[in-house]
């Protein structure tokens, strides 16, 4: 039996005090917890506002430099256009001159200008001179679309590669020819670094170098961008569809180091998509402050679970004592205590539970002291009504018999000594009778203490079965076969030889008894490891499950003769010898007597229980 | 009366003009004159060769110090200089020099046939030179026909090496010297030629084309060099050279396919590079030699295919080539973007990029060393990293030679630049050399004081 208090499940047992433990504790870890997570969603919640108006900013200061750059270009450019330079130029376009002289003159005006691109083209885009890539004079280049008068961005070949231009273009136009001037700004990291950006924030820029995502094209403050190609996925969304996209990135494997990053496409003077203008912003302060939320919570959830387990543990123990009380007040009474009682200490529903089992064991003692009462009582009943029904029999012949003498005495006094020699011969024989019943009843009431020694089952089994083989035999019911069925694992016991000698005669007697004519009756041993047991089974008539409840009981018998003392005499025995005797039967089937007898006596009570009793 | 008085004031008028004109183009002493250049040479040492553009630096800076055996005129005949004379036997393997006498370098030592002896010895070390009295006598393993052209060469200049300096017999001797940065050059006031008119030559080094300009416009500088951007329109006194110096691709064999480099040889546009990106102041060639100095440039073509090349291209296939340009080099970097954008016409893949590691083709610019012919080509071949097996005999050779250079398109002549300075007004007298050489001390200064 598991003790008070806990809950036995296949060996997993959970106390009391601990599971109120396990509870206030988790309830602390949840509180904490849910805690932490909504302070996490609010602070996420407020950067994610922060951070939303910090690149809307940007964005609308980038669009703003964008638009003052682009006018500052414009201006240049219309200066450039407005030179002597250029109209000397345009003059010699038009009159068809050779213009191979003004090869270098585009590097010359866009350093005076302060231009990083500039270019002096024919109207059939024929490059005259190039700043940014000097070498392609005489070469034709394609005139923006649509000549605009605002600034535009362009992506722009360059001996290296690609690049994108904030450009403006202005004609120059000298008889019939038109000479074009186009010049601006390269888009690079020096752009980039030319913007006032806030703390915290970075913007990237790329230029569309080729179909697909180049991480060469993909340049910040200081140059190309380490890792750049983990913004693939998102610039390629952004020259796919032409629309501003989100992301996050995460440049290492510390989440502090991660941005978000808002890419704009930049759309040229076509609406082209020539690049994207990425607003990156730090995560870290976000990442920081829910690492520090975390802390915190983790650090104030050890404080709560430190002082929920000392709380929990002094608020357990106050609610478990008299649980723990009431247990082992409950397995005293089981174990026979019945006067154990629980110290009653508060009023609540604990206290209310303690009294009650106070009152239970109360009343539990009252009962059996009544019980045992009615039993006593009951018992002396049925001993009167044996002893009178045993005794009424030899006295009634004893009292015909006297009669006979009296009335031969006075009719036929000649006949009387033969009359007194026969009723003498009756009478002694009726008070031989009576006395036998006496003793039996004796020898009931003085059951010996069991005088324990070792002994090997199958050996007494068998000088019992030897001991009732002629009787068995010369049955006048018929011949009744013993059947000795005994197992090699019977082993030795300690018990009293002559005892269970004698209650297993007793079962082999009721077992004769039981049977109205032939059969068998076997008698089988068998072993464990900690007990040995002995069936007696006869072919009778069985027993009805009213007599199976009644059979120990001492002075009941289902036999017409019978002192109702054989079997209880057995459970005596075994009983004694702390062992157990169960019966199987139904009627028409036989019954069989099962001895269970421990190997080893246990220790013997000061008191038997017979003797208790 | 009257018309006595007026024409002797006419006469007079006259008189003092023509004596003012007078004094203004005679040659006056004193004086210091300011040059600037681009290079920036660490040693003025003529057998050091170096980087291209310092040894030019050097091969110019080195007649104002040292003389050489024999030097080559104006119009680019080899003149004996400190050899009085020469004599030759044995199939041109062995040459003979007396010495000048009366010579002495600008310490005031005298020059001896030893110090000539040890000075070649050490300018070339496979040559067996030995003194025969005041007579230096020249050995070489093969025949030399070009001896005293070469020996008419910059780094055949005379040189006594004493410790780290350098002591010659030149015009100029070193008066301060900053390595990379300043060279002072003060005239040599017992020079046996004669002393030259400028008191003093300040050379400032590592000055780039937009700071020379300013500073002649400034009139800081005397004399600057001339990029071929500033060349055009330019107001200024320019003074060109015949073209000296040859831009080439050279082809690394083992990287390239022959009709590969045949196909960018013919997409070339020489004649747009030589208008454009060098304004004139080069010419498309097709040969190593210019014109100027061999007479037979004219044999090698040079006009642009592109329809041939495409079809050299189609048979060799699309693979990119990768043109090394010197870093810094902004002429020769542009020459290789106009080479890629004229590639790209054919369908051919040049990339241009700076640097000198592993490359299928290399922009190249070699000097022409001497005015003749035989003596340059064997020189700028080496150069090239073709090294001829012997310098040839006869201008007919040298064509044979260079033709073979030229003919797997290994080496690909592109143009034929020249050397321009530009001369403050004040400059005056300023030799006009075919080679560029930088003749000083037949300069003067107007308005000096000496």
């Amino acid at each position: 039996m598991a003790p008070a208090g806990r809950v036995d499940r296949g060996g997993t047992a959970v106390s009391l005090r601990r599971k109120l433990l396990l509870v206030i504790v988790a309830s602390v870890c949840v509180v904490v917890g849910l805690l932490a997570a909504g302070a996490v969603v609010v602070t996420r919640r407020t950067f994610q506002q922060v951070n939303d108006a910090r690149t809307a900013a940007v964005a609308a200061q980038f669009q703003s430099e964008f638009a003052r750059r682009g006018e500052e270009m414009a201006r240049r450019v219309e200066a450039i256009a407005s030179s002597p330079e250029a109209t000397r130029m345009a003059v010699d376009l038009n009159h068809g001159a050779d213009l191979s002289g003004y090869v270098n003159a585009a590097s010359e005006i866009a350093e005076e200008h302060q231009l990083g691109l500039l270019e002096f083209l024919a109207a059939d885009g024929t490059v005259i001179s190039s700043a940014q890539w000097p070498a392609r004079f005489n070469y034709k280049t394609e005139l923006p679309a649509g000549a605009p008068q605002q600034p535009f961005l362009q992506a722009e070949e360059l001996p290296e590669g690609w690049t994108v231009g904030l450009l403006a273009e202005r004609a120059v136009k000298i008889g019939d020819q038109s000479l074009y001037v186009v010049g601006g700004q390269r888009l690079d990291e020096r752009f980039l670094a030319s913007l006032p950006l806030p703390a915290g924030t970075r913007v990237l820029l790329y230029r569309k170098l080729q179909a697909s995502f180049t991480p060469q094209g993909l340049v910040d403050q200081q140059g190309p961008v380490a890792n750049g190609e983990k913004l693939a996925g998102t610039v390629e969304r952004v020259l796919e569809t032409g629309a501003t996209q989100n992301a996050t990135i995460g440049w290492t494997s510390d989440a502090a180091d991660s941005e978000s990053f808002q890419a704009v496409p930049l759309k040229g003077a076509g609406g082209e998509v020539v690049g994207a203008l990425l607003l990156g912003s730090s995560r870290r302060a976000l990442v920081e402050s829910e690492r520090h939320i975390r802390n915190l919570g983790l650090a104030l959830g050890g404080l709560g679970i430190l002082l929920a387990i000392v709380l929990s543990g002094w608020a357990a123990a106050r609610v478990t004592r008299p649980v723990e009380q009431l247990a082992e007040a409950a397995r005293q009474v089981a174990a026979g205590n019945w006067d154990a009682k629980v110290e009653v200490e508060s009023e609540d529903e604990v206290g209310e539970l303690a009294e009650a089992f106070n009152r239970m064991t109360r009343e539990l003692i009252e009962h059996r002291e009544r019980l045992v009462q009615a039993e006593r009582v009951a018992a002396w009943r049925e001993l009167a009504r044996r002893l009178a029904h045993e005794l009424k029999n030899p006295l009634f012949p004893l009292q015909i018999t006297v009669e006979n003498l009296v009335r031969a005495r006075e009719t036929a006094p000649q006949q009387f000594d033969e009359v007194f020699r026969e009723s003498t011969q009756t009478l002694l024989a009726e008070i031989a009778n009576l006395k036998a019943i006496v003793g039996r009843f004796s020898d009931f009431s003085k059951m010996p203490q069991p005088q324990l020694q070792r002994v090997e089952v199958n050996e007494l089994v068998s000088g019992v079965g030897k001991l009732f083989e002629p009787q068995l035999k010369a049955a006048a019911k018929g011949e009744i076969a013993l059947k000795m069925e005994l197992g090699a694992d019977a082993g030795a016991i300690e018990v009293d030889p002559e005892l269970l000698h004698r209650a297993l005669s007793n079962l082999v007697l009721n077992a004769i008894d039981a049977m109205t004519g032939p059969g068998t009756i076997a008698v089988r041993t068998r072993g464990g490891e900690r007990s040995a047991k002995i069936e007696v089974s006869d072919t009778g008539g069985g027993l009805t499950p009213e007599e199976q409840a009644r059979i120990f009981t001492p002075y009941y018998t289902s036999k017409q003769h019978g002192t109702g003392l054989g079997l209880a005499i057995v459970q005596s025995v075994v009983s004694d010898h702390s062992g157990k005797i169960t019966v199987e039967s139904a009627p028409g089937r036989g019954t069989t007597f099962i001895m269970e007898l421990p190997r080893r006596a246990p220790e013997r009570p000061a008191t038997s229980a017979r003797e208790a009793r | 009366m009257r018309p006595t008085l007026l024409r002797w004031l006419a006469a007079s008028s006259l008189l003092l003009a023509a004596t003012a004109a007078a004094a203004a183009q005679h040659p006056r002493y004193g004086g210091t004159l300011r040059v600037e250049m681009r290079a920036a040479p660490v040693s003025l040492d003529p057998t050091d060769e170096g980087a291209p553009l310092e040894a030019a630096a050097r091969a110019r800076i080195a007649p104002l110090l040292f003389d050489t055996l024999f030097r080559v005129d104006a119009e680019g005949r080899v003149r004996p200089q400190l050899a009085e004379g020469y004599a030759f036997q044995n199939e041109n393997k062995l040459w003979k020099f007396p010495i000048a006498r009366g010579v002495k370098f600008s310490d005031g030592t005298p020059l001896t046939a030893s110090d000539v002896a040890s000075s070649l010895a050490t300018a070339n070390p496979d040559w067996h030179v030995r003194t025969e009295g005041e007579t230096v006598v020249i050995e070489t393993d093969s025949p030399d026909p070009a001896m005293l052209a070469e020996l008419a060469l910059a780094k055949n200049a005379i040189v006594r090496r004493a410790g780290n300096a350098l002591v010659g017999t030149g015009p100029f001797t070193i008066a301060q010297w900053q390595p990379g940065q300043r060279l002072t050059l003060k005239a040599n006031e017992e020079y046996w030629r004669g002393r030259p008119f400028v008191d003093a030559v300040e050379i400032v080094f590592g000055q780039s084309a937009r700071e020379q300009a300013l500073a002649l416009d400034l009139g800081r500088a005397d004399v600057v060099e001339v990029s071929p951007e500033q060349a055009r329109g330019d107001a200024r006194r320019v003074r060109s050279s015949e073209p000296v110096e040859t831009f080439a691709i050279v082809f690394d064999r083992g990287r390239t396919d022959a009709r590969l480099r045949e196909a960018i040889s013919l997409a070339a546009d020489r004649g747009s590079i030589a208008r454009g990106i060098f304004q004139g102041l080069a010419e498309p060639v097709g040969s190593i030699l210019p014109q100027w100095v061999s007479g037979y440039a004219f044999l090698f073509p040079w006009q642009r295919d592109v329809n041939r090349a495409r079809q050299l291209r189609e048979a060799t296939g699309a693979r990119p080539v990768v043109l090394a340009y010197p870093p810094n080099d902004g002429l020769a970097r542009l020459v290789a973007e106009r080479v890629a954008l004229n590639a790209r016409d054919a369908g051919i893949v040049v990339q241009p990029t700076p640097g000198s590691g592993a490359a299928d083709a290399r922009i190249v610019r070699v000097r022409v060393a001497s005015s003749d012919a035989r003596v340059a080509l064997a020189a700028m071949a080496k150069r090239l990293g073709t090294a001829l097996p012997r310098t040839p005999w006869t201008l007919e050779e040298a064509y044979q030679a260079e033709d073979r250079l030229l003919s797997d398109f290994a080496i690909v002549p592109l143009v034929a630049a020249r050397d321009a300075q530009a001369l403050a007004e004040r400059v005056k007298d300023w030799p006009a050399a075919q080679d560029g050489a930088w003749r000083l001390q037949d300069a003067w200064i107007a308005g000096a004081q000496p």
